[in-house]
């Protein structure tokens, strides 16, 4: 099914001519010069094709004839190639080029042995009259020899538009020279069901997936023994199909994709099967920016708010056409999560869904997170990449444990339970920085929902009476009550007790409550604090009326519940500071 | 279909795995018919007969998992056994070897439940003492007691299958109502052109896929 939707992908782009998708016999490879050849097949002169990225200077991406495989030995392109194949030269001065320069003038040869084209008879009249000895002196008189030797190579025709490889002429006798190549095995294609169509022998690797080796992995592959049934060490994928889903896959993976996002070790790619607005900012929902970040650029805060109006309506359960009209629900809509394994990728997820479907999914899960904010700069919608840090040691991104990663990924795209590993994760995090955060209140909220079936509300209960909520309560009633008594201690109770009190009540919290009685004590002595001794004692007193004892552990679950107990019962008398600053 | 059987099959994982995606290993959604061949193989088979699956039930949601497995990436060379056999010698396999061992991530199925449908026929390997009645009566005989040549397992070894003849109805299966495109499926190996795959269109109406006989003209097409 994944190779299938990416071949449909395929045919979706190929024929929309302005998708830059290369056709059959081409492939996309990075060039940065091009020599311009007048007719004889003079040179005239160097163009620099790459583009300017801040102050880097990157090669242009390209449709040219196919790259050929090259492990070792030499091995030409067509009409375009290294210096070192174009030129007979490149930065080492060795002679293993006089046979690559060699290798692209006989393929010249070969292919187009009778071609009169203009292009072709200027580069083979090019070929015939250079001398590579000379490439340094003469190159450098157009543009930096050190930059032109490392770099892939294309020609132009002197005063004519575009390059010589994309002649038509040219273009046919290369597809003509490809299908003769295909002698191989005639087998049924698995990807289209097409019968005797030329089997595919290498499929070309793919970049771009994160952690990934550069050179590319692959999806199809069988580089061991083990890997081998029945004796087929290919699969049965056709020549043209197994061209299309690279072409597909890697068209999406590369720099700067809007269909591409990368969570943790794993890199999801997404498409639809028609065309879509949601390919365009279903990132942006994964992933949304706060909306009151800086308003640099007008355009991007007209979309992040246009996000954010669409986050709101979706997690409300309300539909998303109505905030982005042009949205067909109905269209199938594709997730495809890779990760690297050594020079191969696993799979980690594959999705199938309609863009209704995944825009609810993904509603659910940010209602689920939903919880009352701690500081008004915590984003309302938090980016899944900014929750993950939650979980790891340092809040480093490297830390997060890859299991995790997907596992909250899938929960929030497909609508899976989230991974059982993440609530004790949570708390461990917890334990060891003795800090309940927003992002943290939030992830055990959703698990407990969605995992438990748990009722667990957005912001502060009082009237809620389930044993660990209460018991999160009265400790962080317990806390401000120390915090008022003795101001600016080294280490509070919470810094203390947070980890123990929560999986053992029973032993902690009587200690607790005699520490509070003398921080009350203490409190009341204080003319202007009177009053505050008063109202601890009093909450402390109905907090503790609501249950009979203090059970001696606590599972994960409860231990999460007391957490969210705590973080209400905090962020409310915070809130009631400022009303009455404010009053 | 006089002789048809109906076998139910479950088991807490599964993995059909694609040919193509057969290292870092991911299933087909459901059982493919050469799998569940496999299964009704493993319970009951002579070369007097063959076995032909009719339809595949699916009867429980399609849940797919992620799980990372310790394997190996080679096989027993073909002559050592051979020589190990001749001259009495031990035949090992080193798992534990670095150089062998490699860990490998597998999307595979999770709480599968699967009725399989289906008949067999007579070969011309049947002699004068074979006829249909007499397998069908060993088949059902060998299922109700729980017997089988080896573990029948749910697409890997590590996966058994439980099995159990359904004597009634089908159980209703998850996917009533609703139909759904599979894409191309491995039917079978066809042994006889050199181990040829065979591929077919798969695709499940009201959970049921029925895959086509081998040699019919919608496979060979």
């Amino acid at each position: 099914m994944i190779l299938q939707a990416l071949h449909g992908y395929y045919e979706r782009m190929i024929a929309d001519p302005d998708s830059g998708m290369p056709p059959y016999g081409t492939s996309i490879e990075n060039i940065s010069f091009a020599l311009i050849l007048d007719t004889e097949g003079n040179l005239r002169g160097v163009e620099d094709l790459r583009e300017t990225d801040g102050k880097k200077r990157f090669p242009r991406k390209m449709a040219v004839p196919a790259a050929v495989t090259r492990t070792s030995g030499v091995k030409a392109n067509f009409l375009w190639d290294k210096a070192a194949y174009v030129l007979g030269a490149d930065k080492n001065e060795t002679n293993t080029n006089v046979p690559r320069f060699a290798a692209f003038k006989e393929l010249l040869h070969e292919i187009g042995a009778d071609l009169a084209d203009p292009g072709f008879v200027a580069i083979r009249g090019f070929m015939e009259s250079w001398e590579p000895d000379e490439a340094e002196t003469i190159i450098n008189a157009y543009s930096p020899w050190e930059e032109v030797a490392g770099a892939n190579l294309v020609f132009r025709l002197d005063g004519v538009r575009g390059f010589i490889h994309d002649r038509p002429p040219l273009q046919n006798v290369w597809r003509t020279h490809c299908a003769k190549l295909d002698e191989a095995l005639k087998v049924q294609c698995l990807i289209t069901g097409e019968h005797d169509v030329p089997l595919a022998r290498v499929h070309t690797p793919i970049k771009g997936v994160v952690g990934g080796q550069t050179s590319g992995g692959y999806i199809v592959s069988f580089n061991a023994s083990a890997f081998v049934s029945y004796g087929r060490d290919k699969a049965d994928v056709g020549e043209t199909s197994a061209f299309a889903y690279t072409t597909a896959l890697n068209a999406l993976l590369t720099r700067g994709s809007r269909q591409k996002i990368t969570i943790g070790d794993m890199t999801i790619v997404f498409w639809a099967e028609r065309s879509n607005p949601v390919e365009d900012f279903l990132a942006d929902l994964i992933d949304p920016a706060p909306v009151d970040a800086l308003p640099q650029i007008q355009i991007d805060y007209q979309t992040t708010l246009k996000i954010h109006d669409l986050l709101q309506a979706i997690r409300s359960g309300k539909r998303a056409v109505d905030i982005v009209p042009d949205l067909d629900e109905s269209v199938r809509f594709y997730l495809l999560a890779l990760a690297p394994n050594a020079s191969r990728l696993a799979i980690r997820f594959w999705e199938t869904n309609t863009v209704g479907g995944l825009l609810q999914k993904v509603g659910i899960h940010f209602q689920q997170l939903e919880i009352v904010r701690q500081f008004d700069s915590d984003p309302e919608f938090p980016p899944l990449w900014r929750l993950l840090r939650q979980t790891a040691p340092l809040g480093k991104s490297e830390n997060i444990p890859p299991v995790l990663a997907g596992g909250i990924a899938k929960a929030m795209l497909t609508g899976s339970p989230y991974p059982q590993s993440l609530l004790p994760t949570v708390l461990g995090r917890i334990r060891a920085e003795h800090q309940v955060t927003y992002f943290r209140a939030a992830l055990i909220k959703a698990f407990l929902i969605r995992n438990k079936q748990w009722e667990v509300p957005v912001s502060f209960d009082p009237a809620r009476t389930d044993r660990p909520y209460l018991l999160g309560r009265l400790f962080a009633v317990l806390e401000k009550a120390q915090e008022e008594a003795v101001p600016g201690t080294n280490a509070t109770i919470k810094d203390r007790y947070l980890g123990s009190v929560s999986a053992n009540p029973g032993q902690v919290f009587h200690m607790l409550l005699k520490n509070a009685a003398n921080h009350t004590a203490k409190l009341r002595k204080e003319p202007e604090k009177k009053g505050l001794a008063f109202s601890y004692d009093k909450m402390i007193q109905d907090i503790i009326d609501a249950f009979d004892d203090f059970p001696a552990t606590m599972s994960s679950e409860e231990q999460g519940l007391f957490m969210i107990g705590y973080y209400h019962q905090r962020k409310d008398f915070f809130t009631k500071k400022n009303k009455e600053t404010q009053s | 279909m006089a002789f048809g059987i109906k076998l139910r099959v479950w088991g807490d994982y599964a993995c059909w795995t694609r040919p193509e995606m057969k290292v870092e290993r991911v299933s087909y959604d459901v059982m493919t018919p050469s799998a569940a061949r496999g299964i009704l193989e493993a319970i009951h088979w002579k070369p007097a007969i063959r076995w032909v699956v009719d339809k595949i039930h699916v009867l429980k949601p399609i849940i797919f998992d992620n799980v990372r497995r310790n394997e190996v990436s080679s096989k027993i060379p073909k002559p050592n056994p051979v020589t190990a056999m001749r001259d009495k010698k031990p035949l090992y396999f080193l798992v534990d070897d670095g150089n062998n061992r490699q860990q490998r991530a597998a999307t595979l199925l999770r709480h599968v439940d699967y009725v399989i449908e289906a008949h067999f026929v007579l070969t011309d390997k049947a002699g004068p003492e074979d006829n249909e009645g007499k397998h069908l009566d060993i088949f059902n005989r060998r299922v109700r007691a729980g017997q089988f040549f080896h573990q029948p397992c749910l697409g890997c070894r590590e996966f058994p299958a439980s099995f159990e003849l359904v004597e009634g109805e089908v159980p209703v299966s998850f996917y009533v109502g609703q139909t759904r495109e599979l894409g191309y499926m491995l039917l079978d190996i066809d042994f006889s052109q050199g181990m040829t795959p065979l591929f077919f269109k798969a695709e499940m109406k009201d959970g049921i896929i029925e895959p086509p006989p081998p040699w019919s003209a919608e496979v060979r097409a």
